[in-house]
């Protein structure tokens, strides 16, 4: 799950979390694309980043799970969950000044 | 913009490979005889040029059943919304649900991606087409000061071949650029 939030944007130059989402809920792209009233592939090209939601599907797309749009689109890389769910991330220095202690 | 479930002797559209090769087919075999169609029908009936104009019509027809783009058929969508045939007995009998034609409808419709690539794809189209009939203009002045019959026969098949450019060109950038379908789960 974490490395499909990190996956680069495509020519939208948005990043998103619809297909963890997805995959969290366990819908497929037909029933999601049913839902909002679009075709199938047009899910797919969300997922890669490829095409840019207008404002109705974006907030149609937040209603629909239940979440703010800032947590399903994003400018900049999304976190990792579990960085967002347990705190910073370990760096490297900071293991070994663990394990030396 | 393309149904997912057509195929082309046995080979899925969905796959960007199959609509390529039609798309060679269509450029390098099928527009070419269709010129020299038109043209051996305006060379042999141009007292006649009802027959050249029935060929000329034929060929849009075909070519629009083909490709698509206009009418439901074709592997292309419709560009333009198709209008819902209404069943009006259902409703007497029965609760109002989606007629066959309603559902037709709503497969062809176009979602708003679909929209937006169409309309850029039409933009992309105008200005190959723009600067083809530039092309086909110079050619056709260029001809004049060589040979004044050869421009008398070329008029025609250089205007035909810029109406079947026009008529299809969309369509075919369609099936060219479109990426490989996935699966809908």
């Amino acid at each position: 799950m974490n490395t499909t939030d990190q996956k680069a944007p495509g020519e939208s130059g948005l990043y998103n979390r619809i297909a963890v989402l997805r995959a969290e809920r366990g819908i497929s792209r037909q029933e999601l694309a049913d839902a909002m009233g679009v075709n199938y592939q047009t899910i797919g090209f969300l997922e890669r980043g490829d095409y840019s939601p207008s404002l109705k599907l974006a907030l149609s797309l937040a209603k629909y799970f239940a979440l703010p749009v800032e947590a399903i689109f994003s400018k900049q890389p999304f976190q990792p969950l579990s960085q967002q769910v347990y705190g910073k991330q370990p760096t490297t220095a900071s293991i070994q000044e663990e394990t030396a202690i | 913009m393309i149904s997912a479930v057509s195929t082309l002797f046995g080979h899925s559209l969905a796959r960007r490979r199959t609509r390529r090769w039609l798309v060679g087919v269509f450029w390098g075999g099928l527009v070419p005889l269709l010129c020299v169609g038109f043209q051996l029908v305006f060379i042999t009936s141009h007292n006649q040029n009802g027959i050249a104009v029935n060929f000329a019509v034929l060929s849009i027809l075909w070519i629009t059943i083909w490709l698509g783009g206009v009418h439901a058929g074709g592997w292309v969508k419709p560009f333009r919304a198709q209008t819902k045939v209404r069943n009006i007995v259902q409703p007497l009998f029965a609760k109002p649900k989606p007629t066959q034609s309603e559902l037709i409808a709503q497969e062809l419709a176009m979602d708003e991606r679909e929209s937006f690539q169409r309309d850029y794809i039409h933009f992309v189209a105008y200005s190959i087409a723009r600067t083809m009939t530039l092309l086909l203009f110079t050619l056709y002045y260029l001809l004049g000061f060589w040979n004044q019959e050869l421009l008398r026969q070329a008029g025609p098949l250089l205007f035909f071949l810029l109406t079947i450019t026009l008529w299809s060109l969309p369509q075919t950038l369609i099936l060219w650029t479109e990426p490989d379908m996935e699966e809908p789960q």
